[in-house]
């Protein structure tokens, strides 16, 4: 037997003990469903756009609510069939070509670590491109794009803008979501989908102090809501770094190590929250995540937190820059007339 | 001054078109009969979940856009399989060599000794798990469910990491013979 067969071998061992013992992940089929649905069948051709999209119909999955400053805000949209929608939303994809280095913060056991030299690649497309600068120059192009639009069927003499669908791939971290997330606001994008999260509304809320610990800390966003007055009863969940996910000072999953986790008390104390909500209202929860941490963690809390029945979400971020800059601004309007 | 206008008229990148609902509905039905083979396949590999997951929806985007979700199920099981190995090497890219050595061990494992997608498998591992008492069954627990390290495992069950290291060797080594005898 030769050492790449015993490693197969164990390998496939492991992973079968690992199921076995730990269990099978449980809404994978309908991830892929959904990401499935926005592949594009064929190369489509500008003047049938409207056309298609029409035949759709319009719902919202995800609505990113963005004030940065200037009070505009997405109305909420209610919880939908993704799977129903995702075809109409404008695929950005997220590829991280290199993860870059970790260097400590500070010395000693449980400091976090920050990544240097990440280099990411977006992918809208064909077109590929490897800085934020680039990615929002695209989106600034795709925003004016008549394909863009689709029309509004509550009136037939206005348009809507699609909804934007990022595609975090192997390897993303949650600022490079949010990092997009700004990107695309920034571009004029008004809807904005986390795939994978099949959650009506997703609103950064940006804390007076971005170090919740030396392994939480939180990311930079330029368009975000200041957390100004939250529900008195509002949940608030930690992940952390090391993908540790905390809720009142009780962990309920320790940090991985290489082995697949229980994720049974996580969604059982979300589950318990809000059973102890009013059934009426939309009392949010709040995850406050580490910036670094991996997506597909920040990904799994809120579809935990969506099936505990949590409709309203809010990530924690810290606000970057300001958003009054030209260009930079949401644009005030819904959306537009046709023609224009 | 036209060309230049047409050019401008172009659409800037390819748009995804509608998918009908019914087309929706066909995918999840396949799909869920697939997820699961590719995703322990992934895991086989020495994928982690997390990268499994991922990977196991690379797996069927690639297969999707090469429509083999027309293959009959054997033939767009083993499409899937070759997919998530690719994927897998490119995760891996580092070490790429390596990987193509021991994925070429398990492909042809999954195509040769496994049934299907692997249940009967995980049914046997659970059996067998079942099996176990005392010392064995909680270290194989907390290993294998929790992902504890060695030395967490041996604090909580009042050993050295040694120990824990020989305990979970000869488990495991028992726990293989038993899924074999299972089978």
């Amino acid at each position: 037997m030769t050492d790449p067969e015993q490693e197969a071998r164990a390998r496939h061992l492991t992973a079968t003990l690992e199921e076995a013992v730990g269990g099978s992940p449980r809404d994978l089929t309908n991830r892929i469903v959904d990401r499935l649905a926005a592949l594009p069948p064929r190369r489509s051709r500008a003047p049938l756009l409207a056309t298609l999209c029409a035949a759709a119909g319009v719902a919202v999955v995800v609505t990113l609510a963005v004030a940065g400053g200037h009070g505009a805000r997405v109305p909420a949209g209610p919880p939908q069939d993704p799977a129903a929608t995702a075809s109409n939303a404008i695929p950005v994809a997220i590829h991280c070509v290199d993860d870059g280095k970790a260097v400590p913060l500070g010395s000693g056991a449980g400091r976090g670590k920050v990544w240097q030299g990440r280099r990411l690649q977006w992918r809208i497309g064909d077109v590929e491109l490897d800085t934020t600068a680039k990615l929002t120059s695209e989106l600034r192009r795709l925003a004016k794009y008549p394909g863009s639009f689709r029309p509004d069927p509550d009136d037939d003499t206005k348009q809507l803008m699609r909804p934007l669908r990022i595609e975090a791939r192997a390897g993303a971290r949650f600022c490079d979501v949010i990092a997009t997330t700004d990107a695309a606001t920034a571009s004029g994008f008004l809807e904005i989908r986390w795939a994978g999260v099949d959650i009506a509304t997703i609103v950064p809320k940006s804390l007076v102090d971005p170090a919740v610990a030396d392994t939480l800390v939180v990311p930079d966003a330029v368009f975000c809501e200041p957390d100004e007055a939250p529900h008195p009863r509002r949940p608030v969940v930690d992940l952390h770094q090391d993908g540790t996910i905390v809720h009142d000072d009780t962990t309920l999953f320790p940090a991985p190590q290489g082995q697949p986790g229980d994720y049974a008390a996580v969604r059982s104390r979300l589950q318990r929250l809000r059973a102890d909500l009013p059934p009426e209202g939309e009392v949010p929860v709040l995850l406050r995540a580490d910036r670094f941490v991996e997506w597909s963690r920040v990904q799994r809390v809120l579809a935990l937190a969506h099936q505990a029945g949590f409709h309203r979400l809010e990530v924690a971020v810290a606000r970057a820059g300001h958003a009054g800059k030209a260009g930079e601004q949401p644009p005030p309007e819904l959306s537009r007339k046709v023609g224009k | 001054m036209q060309a230049l206008e047409l050019l401008h008229d172009r659409p800037p990148i390819d748009m995804p078109a509608e998918r009908p609902d019914a087309t929706a509905t066909a995918d999840t039905a396949l799909v869920d009969r697939h997820v699961a083979g590719v995703f322990r396949f992934l895991r086989s590999l020495g994928a982690g979940r997390e990268v499994a997951e991922d990977l196991t929806q690379e797996a069927f985007l690639v297969a999707w856009r090469k429509n083999a979700q027309r293959l009959p199920d054997r033939a767009l099981a083993a499409f899937l399989r070759r997919a998530a190995r690719l994927a897998w090497l490119e995760h891996r890219r580092g070490e790429r060599r390596a990987e193509a050595a021991i994925s070429e061990f398990t492909l042809r494992l999954w195509e040769n000794e496994v049934e299907g997608d692997g249940e009967g498998l995980i049914a046997a591992a659970r059996t067998c798990v079942r099996q176990l008492k005392g010392r064995a069954a909680r270290a194989i627990a907390l290993a294998y469910g929790e992902g504890q390290s060695r030395d967490s495992i041996a604090a909580e069950l009042g050993m050295l990491p040694n120990g824990v290291k020989t305990l979970l060797a000869r488990t495991r080594a028992w726990l293989e013979q038993c899924i074999r005898r299972q089978q």
